[in-house]
């Protein structure tokens, strides 16, 4: 009695936790609508639908009774496509090598054949343990994709202005979103343990009731320091750049700056020689 | 080039007063302003100063810019 009253306990702190997620996941997607159409960055409106989308889903998994999973997995699915979209447009616009759109297409492929698998497991073939598994096992990789291309994106520019004079906090923004783009690529690793026929998070099984833990702390996780990237406080701001010396520019008048370079060139006799 | 950073700066102050209008706010640029500000009024102001391989400098910072895109978004919320 005392193990299912702990179970109970356990279900519903994790279920307090997916929550504060969900409102969470609301609230960045709103900021990030709103902040993208202020700032007229199709992209961030872009992540900003993306989040909603996702909130969305979930609630019509809760709420919408006949065909709720289904809702669900195709307003996520979109959800991931955006995010691949916010990566390509946010860090690969005229990139010579089109990486992001190969990552586009194959997320698309991803999409679609998880949609396929949600209809076999709604509505086909729902006792079906191989497809159960394949659907999971499939998920993996368009988990993988579509957050570690954001993580690698992000992490990448970081790499290229580290040693720039930058505000920290910028800079602290591209680690904060790589850092939590790579935890949240494997958020769909726990459901390969989840027990065949039992509801994810039924407290009557402590398996299910550990994959429901992970989840919500990892999706938690992610939220929480996504969320910390793009709404971050002035505060924070002004601690990450204490020690922060921005560059002084001298003012030069177009003939004294023209005439600057023109002597520094010819001092360094570069003329034909760049 | 092998400018100090100072001059260079300065340079590409001079060629987004070419480019743009003289109301624009240096905060309100974008990625394919800056290109346009690249591949017009700094290349001119690099014929101005008799520099050679200008299409070489020009390449390399518009290959700079495409690398570093995503501080214009970063930077902007």
């Amino acid at each position: 009695m005392i193990f299912q009253a702990s179970q109970a306990i356990l279900f519903y702190t994790f279920s307090i936790l997916l929550v504060f997620y969900f409102i969470l996941v609301c609230v960045i997607g709103i900021y990030l609508l709103i902040r993208g159409y202020q700032r007229n960055l199709n992209n961030i409106m872009i992540m900003g639908l993306a989040f909603l989308a996702m909130t969305l889903g979930f609630l019509a998994q809760f709420f919408i009774e006949t065909h709720g999973f289904l809702i669900r997995e195709i307003l996520v699915l979109i959800g991931f496509i955006f995010f691949i979209i916010f990566t390509n447009s946010t860090f690969y616009k005229q990139h010579e090598r089109n990486l992001g759109t190969y990552v586009l297409i194959l997320g698309i492929a991803f999409a679609g054949i998880q949609l396929i698998f949600q209809i076999l497991v709604d509505y086909i073939l729902p006792d079906d343990r191989i497809i159960h598994y394949t659907k999971i096992a499939l998920d993996l990789p368009f988990n993988l994709l579509v957050f570690n291309w954001m993580a690698f994106a992000s992490f990448s520019a970081f790499k290229r202005i580290k040693n720039e004079s930058i505000a920290p906090w910028i800079k602290t923004r591209y680690k904060f979103i790589a850092l939590s783009s790579l935890i949240m690529s494997f958020h769909s690793i726990p459901e390969f343990f989840q027990p065949f026929e039992i509801t994810i998070g039924d407290f009557t099984n402590l398996q299910s009731l550990i994959v429901f833990g992970i989840i919500a702390l990892i999706s938690l996780t992610f939220v929480i320091l996504f969320g910390l990237a793009w709404i971050m406080p002035q505060w924070f701001k002004n601690h990450l750049n204490k020690n922060y010396e921005p560059i002084e520019e001298v003012s030069y008048s177009e003939k004294e700056l023209m005439e600057l370079i023109r002597n520094q060139i010819s001092k360094r006799g570069l003329y034909g020689n760049n | 080039m092998n400018i100090s950073p100072a001059a260079a700066r300065g340079l590409i102050k001079l060629s987004i007063k070419d480019e743009m209008n003289p109301f624009t706010k240096m905060e309100t640029l974008e990625f394919k302003d800056f290109q346009k500000i690249i591949r017009n009024a700094l290349k001119t102001r690099l014929s101005e100063l008799n520099v050679q391989n200008i299409q070489d400098i020009i390449n390399s910072l518009d290959q700079i810019l495409i690398n570093n895109q995503s501080l214009f978004t970063i930077t902007k919320i």
